[in-house]
């Protein structure tokens, strides 16, 4: 694994690349340097540092350090550096452990409907901007690492590493698959477009979920008309966008008691609920005890 | 050297320690963080997880974690024997057997690792035998230190990287 500036970077030919072992590229140059497009193999791509506009297939992504993008087998890729201290990483995987795994993981779960039509290399469900969380990152600043190093067992490291990213990528996109179907979309590409949509909001709600939403906004970021998109997240989740709202904040509420010091009041206002009694009240109904006895019966476990 | 002489290499230190206690640094918990590991969790057919001095027997599963290294850097495997005297086996880096045998020569412990069933094809068969027995090198090495002399060479700090220690 090395450092490749943009002008030395592997550029495929027109067919997916068969990679034998996991492949880290990493593209450094300055503001405007592209990577000409290319068929990827199965990846992701994470801006270590700066910014870069890719195009997947037909899709234009702007990708920071608080984004990553999933690559999936046959894509037509190509990018451009926005910025002068831009560092992009590009993580292809060995295509033989992937089809391993997958399979693996087909043993132990089990069989949903429509499972079955979709190969096992197809990634296209999760091929969308994602945020970052600080566990990739860290695992992407490892793999950079580990490539020309002189640890021990650097190479068996990186490839823990490595497989890793993919058992979470491969658990994901199985999830996708099974939420994707409950959709009832009978044409393919509607189906995977608007499970895209959907997964995006879901995660933006995740990461902003301390933020006043409303139903508007988050319709909004799916790119959908408002009851369209209610009925197709519920459809696809189980739960209104409001409630799932609400659920993330009762999650961070939850571990901010635990980990921090902070007043009840301060957490209730961090996690973005306005009013206290209205949030002491939906923790008591979710958790069984009210915030600051949580706390202290959670202290005393 | 020929291609089949990659699949497989042995590696021999002599240790001036007890046989028994050379080998209960291999086959427990608490023995393996010692010198090798910093947390070792092991787990019997049961899935019950194993105290630290409990003798790690053959079925059993392990998760290995590094000094240096988080949590996402962890190898998985199989107890494949322990004989509880001079034998210990187990599955490591892309499921191949790694074998532990003591015994005696010229008045020293020799404890011998082989390590077999390396993948031989033109990508990867280099990085398996170099990274690998490099890797066992240094922990044999640090074996020796600490039954002998107590000090561990392992490097414990994340923030230091890229050293043989770790």
């Amino acid at each position: 694994m090395s450092r490749s500036p943009v002008a030395d970077a592997p550029l495929f030919s027109n067919k997916p690349p068969e990679f034998s072992d996991h492949t880290l590229c990493q593209y450094v140059g300055g503001k405007g340097a592209v990577v000409p497009a290319h068929i990827a193999g199965l990846g992701v791509a994470v801006v270590m540092s700066g910014e870069a506009t890719f195009r997947i297939n037909r899709e234009v992504i702007a990708i920071n350090e608080d984004s990553f993008l999933v690559v999936n087998k046959g894509s037509k890729l190509s990018f451009k550096l926005e910025r002068d201290d831009t560092l992009v990483a590009l993580l292809y995987f060995d295509a033989a452990l992937s089809k391993l795994l997958y399979n693996g993981l087909m043993k132990i779960s089990d069989e949903t409907s429509g499972w079955s039509a979709v190969s096992e290399e197809d990634f296209s469900l999760v091929e969308h901007v994602h945020f970052m969380n600080a566990s990739l990152r860290e695992q992407f600043q490892l793999l950079m690492e580990l490539g020309n190093s002189c640890a021990s067992f650097h190479s068996l490291k990186a490839d823990m590493v490595v497989r890793s990213i993919l058992d979470s990528l491969i658990s994901e996109n199985y999830h996708a698959l099974q939420i994707s179907e409950k959709l009832r979309v009978v044409k393919t590409v509607t189906k995977i477009a608007l499970y895209k949509r959907l997964a995006a909001v879901r995660e933006w709600i995740i990461n902003n979920c301390q933020q006043p939403i409303d139903l508007q906004q988050a319709a909004g970021v799916a790119m959908l008309d408002k009851q369209h998109f209610l009925r197709l997240f519920k459809r696809a989740y189980q739960i209104t966008p409001h409630n799932f709202l609400t659920r993330m904040r009762l999650e961070r509420a939850e571990k901010l008691l635990e980990e921090t010091d902070l007043a009840v009041s301060d957490i209730c206002r961090s996690v973005g609920f306005d009013s206290v009694p209205s949030f002491t009240s939906l923790f008591k109904r979710t958790y069984g005890e009210a915030p600051g006895r949580y706390r202290r019966k959670m202290r005393l476990h | 050297m020929e291609r089949d002489q990659w699949s497989q290499f042995k590696l021999r230190v002599n240790v001036n320690a007890p046989a028994d206690k050379v080998y209960n640094s291999w086959a427990t918990p608490g023995g393996l963080e010692k010198w090798f590991l910093r947390k070792a969790l092991f787990r019997d057919k049961a899935g019950k997880a194993k105290s630290e001095d409990t003798p790690i027997e053959q079925g059993d599963t392990y998760e290995w974690y590094w000094h240096g290294y988080p949590d996402s850097v962890v190898e998985k495997g199989t107890v494949l024997k322990a004989n509880g005297k001079d034998f210990f086996s187990f599955t490591f880096s892309m499921k191949c057997p790694v074998t532990i045998n003591m015994y005696e020569e010229a008045g020293e412990l020799i404890v011998q690792l082989v390590e077999s069933g390396l993948p031989l094809d033109d990508d990867t068969a280099m990085k398996h035998f170099v990274g690998d027995s490099r890797g066992w090198i240094f922990y044999l090495a640090n074996l020796k230190s600490v039954l002998e002399g107590g000090l561990d060479l392992r490097n414990k700090r994340m923030e230091l990287t890229n050293v043989i220690t770790a």
